[in-house]
């Protein structure tokens, strides 16, 4: 049963600025206008730092809510995409807390995920794309590491928002963020 | 190899030219322009930054399009919790029986109506008049981005026409009136949202 | 008398031509810490709340839910269907519905 609308959409063609100051008049056309130009960017962000599409629809969801009843704070409608991604960000590394204190609810899709991801470079290689080993090198990487390198590289943070989201200091993302590139750089020139 | 442990041999670190890449600071910006290992070292740190964004591109792909099915459930769940609206009573059969409706499920059907009208997507929405009493006059406000090239002159009648055929046949409001107007015209410019359109694997 | 199984109930109103979900009779995220309550626990607000009625002794019984309905049907006509199949469900206990109309989808309205 598919009665949505997958044609091309006024709405799309609207700037960002003009959608958030409507979206924040309580216009909910706007602000769906808006889930659909980020949510992709937003699912793919919780998805990297959760491990699964299955985490990543929760996160978005929450993300969206929690933007949709707090449009009034935010200051620069032109900046909502950092916005929405900021939150994303935010709420997946709550998401993760919430499954440490549940691990029961870590799906078979994350164990898969990250174990495929860490135990086979050598896929990679044979995949023969750069982007696979970046992956998978990712994927080896210490969790606190991998967490400051993909809300800066995917959620496009700052260090003091990184900080704020991972709730250290900044001097330590940004120790976090060199080490995890160092080794990251290192891994694909290996590879190369 | 351009990428050391921690420090270069001219004693900067990589931790520095991290921070560099991201804010454009450094303490010595003179140095950098004149060593070859910091020069070297930034390369391979901003070759990683370009895979990077290749490395989200294909992960945008990966996660789809803000018109498929998950987006969709995502936002009919929104729909249904955030600002269903006040309640529209429907008729009961049954003395004591509460039937009604949302007007967050009201203005959505409007939207669906208006959207589904080539080049036209509805805005802002609103039922004016009061809705929680039966019978009570009430007029439907609907504000419309309209492509630029698409005459809605004589296509107004018709949305006009379809609105209330919807509304006569899933509401029992008494509609008085149905106001559209026209808000934006937009220009058909190449939409930039960060989607690929490759298919998913 | 018993009340009615929720989940009977919920087969019931699905089973309604023009049906196309039932929702939690109450917002389940209409705060986030609902949202996080149900994502923690995996627990999800029921779907249909069978209530005694208020005051009633046990021959009474208040059912609330919110559905959603295909545009395919006219929404008031299949409230009240839902509304009379719970109460068929139902019979002979004597209960008060509560249905609510919360989305209208499916193959473009005409």
């Amino acid at each position: 049963m598919d009665g949505q609308t997958p044609l091309p959409h006024g709405l799309e063609l609207v700037p960002d600025a003009i959608l958030a100051g409507r979206a924040s008049d309580g216009d909910t056309a706007a602000f769906e206008a808006l889930a659909r130009r980020y949510g992709p960017q937003m699912r793919a962000c919780a998805r990297r730092i959760t491990g699964s599409f299955a985490d990543a629809d929760d996160v978005v969801q929450e993300s969206l809510m929690q933007a949709w009843n707090q449009l009034d704070t935010l200051r620069d409608n032109g900046a909502v995409k950092g916005w929405l991604l900021r939150i994303t960000g935010s709420r997946s590394i709550d998401h993760l807390r919430r499954r440490k204190v549940h691990p029961e609810l870590a799906t078979a899709e994350n164990e898969a995920t990250a174990a495929g991801a860490a135990s086979n470079p050598e896929s990679a290689v044979l995949n023969g794309s750069r982007v696979a080993a970046l992956r998978s090198a990712l994927a080896r990487l210490p969790e606190e590491q991998r967490r400051c390198w993909v809300l800066k590289e995917f959620g496009d943070q700052s260090y003091e928002e990184i900080a704020s989201t991972l709730k250290i200091s900044a001097d330590s993302v940004r120790g976090r963020l060199a080490r995890a590139r160092i080794t990251l750089a290192r891994e694909m020139e290996e590879w190369r | 190899m351009s990428i050391p442990n921690d420090n270069l041999e001219c004693g900067h670190s990589l931790e520095g030219l991290s921070t560099y890449l991201d804010t454009g600071g450094i303490p010595d910006p003179q140095h950098l322009e004149e060593c070859p290992e910091c020069q070297a070292a930034l390369a391979s740190l901003r070759n990683l930054k370009a895979l990077g964004s290749e490395f989200l591109g294909e992960e945008i792909a990966a996660a789809g399009k803000g018109t498929d099915a998950w987006m969709q459930s995502i936002l009919d769940n929104l729909r249904l919790e955030v600002r269903p609206g006040r309640t529209i009573p429907l008729r009961s059969d049954h003395p004591g029986d509460t039937l009604s409706e949302t007007e967050g499920a009201i203005t959505a059907l409007v939207r669906a109506v208006g959207d589904a009208l080539d080049g036209v997507a509805v805005g802002k929405c609103r039922l004016r008049g009061d809705i929680t009493v039966p019978g009570a006059p009430v007029t439907l406000e609907v504000q419309l981005a309209v492509l630029y090239g698409h005459q809605m002159i004589g296509r107004a009648s018709a949305l006009r026409e379809r609105l209330a055929v919807a509304l006569a046949r899933h509401t029992e409001l008494n509609v008085a009136a149905i106001d559209l107007a026209v808000s934006d015209v937009l220009q058909p410019l190449q939409a930039t949202p960060p989607t690929s359109e490759e298919n998913q694997p | 008398m018993n009340l009615p199984q929720a989940d009977e109930v919920y087969d019931v109103i699905m089973a309604v031509d023009g049906v196309t979900a039932v929702y939690p009779a109450r917002a389940g995220w209409q705060n986030l810490a609902g949202a996080a309550l149900g994502a923690v626990t995996g627990v999800q607000p029921p779907a249909v709340l069978v209530l005694p009625a208020a005051g009633a002794d046990s021959t009474a019984a208040e059912v609330r839910t919110r559905i959603g309905v295909s545009s395919a049907h006219r929404a008031p006509d299949v409230c009240r269907d839902v509304a009379s199949a719970i109460r068929h469900h139902c019979h002979p206990l004597s209960v008060t519905v509560d249905v609510q109309v919360a989305a209208i989808s499916g193959p473009r309205p005409s």
